[in-house]
């Protein structure tokens, strides 16, 4: 008995690392693009026109490595034509978002309406030697595939740049006082477009793979609001990716818990269990955000607003 | 001497270093007939003048007098319609701030440059060409503290910007210069938002600079300042350069002559005023104020006050000896947790904002923090007016006559621009207090809570202001006036009250006072002792 929840464990955990990797990837993208002032919350497009594309250009060239470059290319785009609109005509931030939301949801399941129920080579699991092993860590966290692994070094990666290299202090620049950096010489236009479609690229990468690895196939709508999850998780990681990877965690956990409820063949509605992990990110944002008056925030201060030069 | 730190004695020991090597490279930098307009309007006429090291330079002149545009076309932001820079001898072409730059010419502005959130040391090292990719912040930092103690600068390099006051964030941006190897160093209005110590300590620093080797150019319009700092001064009045002398050999008197021109009457400087207020009633009564900073900290401390009507009461003290805290008690932003506040006899039982609104007239230190960026002159004029029958219709504002009352206190107070639709937001310091100033003048409330307000202002504009709080006053109504300038207090109040640690530790009739006397009090000793 105890050997079996013990099993059911490891699985609900093994399950929350690989249902959280989307989310992480777009939520680290959009700490990027935040912390950069600019606010894009059309991630769940942009996700969804990745999942299409790594899905369509995988099944034509079955190369899964063009598959999600593709995938992170599209993404790449998509992030400069809201950095066009948001920092060259000073567009609404939020509004272009959700523009840039609905419009790639649409498209990606006009797209998408051949290659429903197609079979691709999906990325498949490459367990670390040694590492994969090891007992409980080895089956939740190394028996996976590279996207996954490749988490494990951005995160850390992606803090020491922030916080420690001439890049990352540029960014927090750029998106806590903008005029105070163009006064010091900084190139406020450029670091905006690159934070912009360097986070949607990843964000790409998130949607390509539910489709490659993860789904392993394209079906409409697959993202299910993941990427609306993301800007919600940038907000609980108070714009760090530490903490973006424990609120990923925490949504992935409740993802694979409910599946594999479902799966044990529990006796509620599988719609109400569906439900689990976004009520539970609701929760959890709530109380995260909840501040002590006069507490410090953590939000870059020129977030979401336009930069318009001094003369 | 032997009590004399080992730090102050390298520091001191680098100095005369800096010293030596400046006398091997004399610097100067040589305007020639610089000319530029505006449209229709002369900004510089024809302006030429020599700045060398060695000294303060300094350009005096009133709002608008166009210094900040000369000092403008030296960091490259303007280009200049006529005439020519050289330095060292050599002309040099100044296309933009990057090339002003490259010459090591650098800007301090009125409003500081700085990222808040980030560290004193990443702000320094923010946008900075040789920063290298990876940052090392401790050796960095050791880096930069050595260059400056050299210059005498004393910074906590790993504090956050928000933490730091006016005075260190004003040190933070001259040390960035450095960094960078500025060698000519233009401050606009250093001290405007400075107490008098930290005025004096940014500006010993700066003739410091000044004498290893840089050129030290400060725009102002405050004239003892120059006086005592100052080795060179020019003078500007409409465009043109009026005068040029050392600083020895000039009076304050002449310089405020050259500087405001024609209509300069040295009256207006002097007392106006006698207190025959003795005998009349009450408009402001503080008894017992007692304001929480924290839960074991007193802002206040049983706080007595008593202001006549007709009277011009002043504040004075160090800055943090409550002063904010008894501001925001008469403004109604903060309720005393013990005490009672009357005014004109009534008993105030503030429980939110409304009621101050009413009595009170408050003119903020800062005059940001008293109007509204994205709103028009017209809708921050009505702020604090819309209580006004005269101007309602039921719910509805009536347009024209906002608009007329807008424009004429407009044109009494000199705001520019003149028009009514004109954003909070797009004004300089200046004219958003002149704005400030109109709105609150005409309220004509009992009480007038004003601080520190003409920090921002010019010369003329000051006089007239501290004539008008006379004039206020003269009609039955008072002043509370709080500022850092004890020359404009003792020149404008019936009465000084100095505030210590939170508890007012003297009041004084003004003609008892001088500015010794109230230095002494201020530092918090008794009046027995100052009198003796």
């Amino acid at each position: 008995m105890n050997i079996e929840i013990g099993e059911f464990l490891i699985a609900v955990s093994a399950g929350m690392v690989r249902s959280a990797t989307p989310v992480l990837y777009a939520t680290l993208g959009e700490i990027i693009t935040e912390r950069s002032g600019i606010l894009n919350v059309g991630l769940e497009g942009i996700m969804l026109v990745g999942a299409f594309t790594g899905v369509a250009v995988t099944y034509n060239i079955h190369s899964i490595v063009l598959g999600l470059l593709a995938a992170m290319l599209v993404g790449l785009l998509m992030g400069l034509f809201h950095a066009l609109l948001c920092v060259h005509f000073n567009a609404n931030q939020v509004g272009t978002g959700i523009a840039m939301s609905i419009f790639g949801t649409g498209l990606s399941a006009y797209l998408g309406m051949d290659y429903v129920g197609k079979q691709i080579n999906a990325l498949g699991a490459c367990k670390i030697p040694v590492l994969s092993d090891l007992p409980v860590i080895g089956p939740i966290f190394f028996s996976h595939d590279v996207l996954v692994y490749l988490t494990y070094l951005l995160v850390p990666l992606m803090a020491f740049i922030i916080n420690r290299t001439r890049i990352g202090l540029t960014l927090r620049a750029v998106g806590e006082e903008p005029r105070a950096a163009a006064a010091a010489g900084v190139n406020v236009v450029q670091t905006r477009y690159l934070a912009t479609a360097i986070g949607a690229a990843l964000a790409g990468l998130g949607g390509a793979y539910l489709s490659l690895a993860y789904a392993q196939g394209w079906s409409e709508n697959i993202a299910a609001g993941r990427g609306w999850i993301a800007v919600g998780l940038v907000l609980f990681a108070s714009w760090s990716p530490f903490r973006a990877l424990i609120g990923a965690y925490l949504f992935g956990g409740a993802i694979s818990l409910q599946l594999r409820l479902q799966a044990a063949g529990l006796d509620v509605s599988p719609y109400l269990l569906g439900m689990l992990p976004y009520v539970l990110v609701i929760v959890v944002l709530s109380i995260s955000t909840w501040r002590r008056k006069n507490a410090p925030s953590s939000v870059p201060t020129a977030l979401g607003l336009p930069y318009i030069p001094q003369v | 001497m032997p009590e004399m730190s080992s730090a102050a004695l390298i520091s001191r020991s680098s100095q005369s270093r800096v010293g030596n090597k400046a006398q091997l490279e004399e610097l100067t930098i040589c305007c020639d007939h610089i000319t530029k307009h505006f449209g229709p309007v002369i900004a510089n006429d024809s302006v030429s003048c020599t700045i060398e090291s060695g000294g303060i330079h300094a350009f005096l002149g009133e709002n608008g007098a166009g210094k900040s545009t000369l000092m403008k076309i030296l960091s490259g932001y303007y280009q200049p319609d006529a005439g020519s820079i050289h330095i060292n001898g050599e002309p040099v072409s100044l296309k933009s701030p990057a090339d002003a730059r490259r010459l090591g010419i650098g800007m301090v502005h009125q409003q500081f440059t700085l990222v808040p959130s980030l560290t004193v040391l990443e702000n320094i090292l923010l946008g900075q060409a040789d920063t290298p990719m990876i940052l090392r912040p401790k050796k960095q930092a050791a880096a930069i503290a050595e260059k400056a103690a050299q210059y005498g600068i004393n910074l906590d390099l790993h504090a956050p910007v928000s933490r730091l006051n006016m005075a260190e964030k004003q040190k933070v941006e001259i040390l960035k210069l450095l960094w960078r190897n500025a060698r000519i160093l233009i401050l606009d209005e250093p001290t405007s938002h400075l107490a008098p110590l930290e005025s004096a300590e940014i500006l010993s620093t700066m003739a410091r600079l000044s004498m290893s080797g840089k050129i030290v150019i400060l725009i102002t319009h405050h004239i003892e300042e120059l006086l005592k700092f100052a080795k060179m001064i020019s003078v500007l009045r409409q465009g043109k350069l009026v005068a040029n002398f050392s600083a020895e050999s000039v009076q304050a008197e002449e310089l405020a002559r050259l500087m405001i021109g024609e209509s300069f009457n040295a009256e207006i400087d002097g007392k106006i005023y006698s207190f025959e207020t003795e005998n009349n009633v009450a408009n402001l009564e503080l008894r017992g104020v007692n304001v929480k900073s924290s839960p074991t900290n007193k802002a206040l401390k049983d706080l007595n006050i008593e202001i006549k009507s007709g009277e011009v009461h002043g504040i004075a003290g160090v800055m943090g000896s409550g002063q904010d805290e008894l501001t925001a008690v008469l403004s109604g932003h903060l309720l005393p947790e013990k005490g009672e506040v009357f005014i004109k006899g009534q008993r105030s039982a503030w429980k939110d904002l409304s009621t101050p609104h009413k009595s009170v007239s408050h003119i903020p230190a800062d005059a940001k923090r008293g109007s509204l960026p994205n709103l028009t002159l017209l809708e921050n004029m009505l702020l604090r007016g819309i209580h006004k029958q005269e101007l309602l219709f039921g719910p509805f504002i009536k347009q024209k006559e906002a608009e007329r009352m807008t424009k004429e206190r407009i044109e009494t107070f000199d705001v520019r621009p003149k028009h009514t639709f004109a954003l909070g937001g797009s004004l300089s310091g200046g004219n958003l207090q002149r704005l400030i100033l109109a709105r609150e003048f005409a309220k004509s409330a009992p009480l007038m809570v004003a601080v520190n307000p003409t920090a921002s202002l010019d010369l003329a504009m000051s006089l007239r202001i501290r004539k008008d709080f006379r004039k206020y006053a003269a009609d039955g109504k008072s002043v509370l006036l709080i500022s850092p300038d004890l020359d404009e207090l003792l020149k404008t109040c019936d009465r000084i009250s100095v505030m210590f640690g939170g508890r007012v530790v003297g009041t004084e009739h003004v003609s008892n006072l001088n500015a010794e006397s109230l230095g002494l009090l201020m530092g918090g000793n008794d009046r027995a002792a100052v009198q003796s």
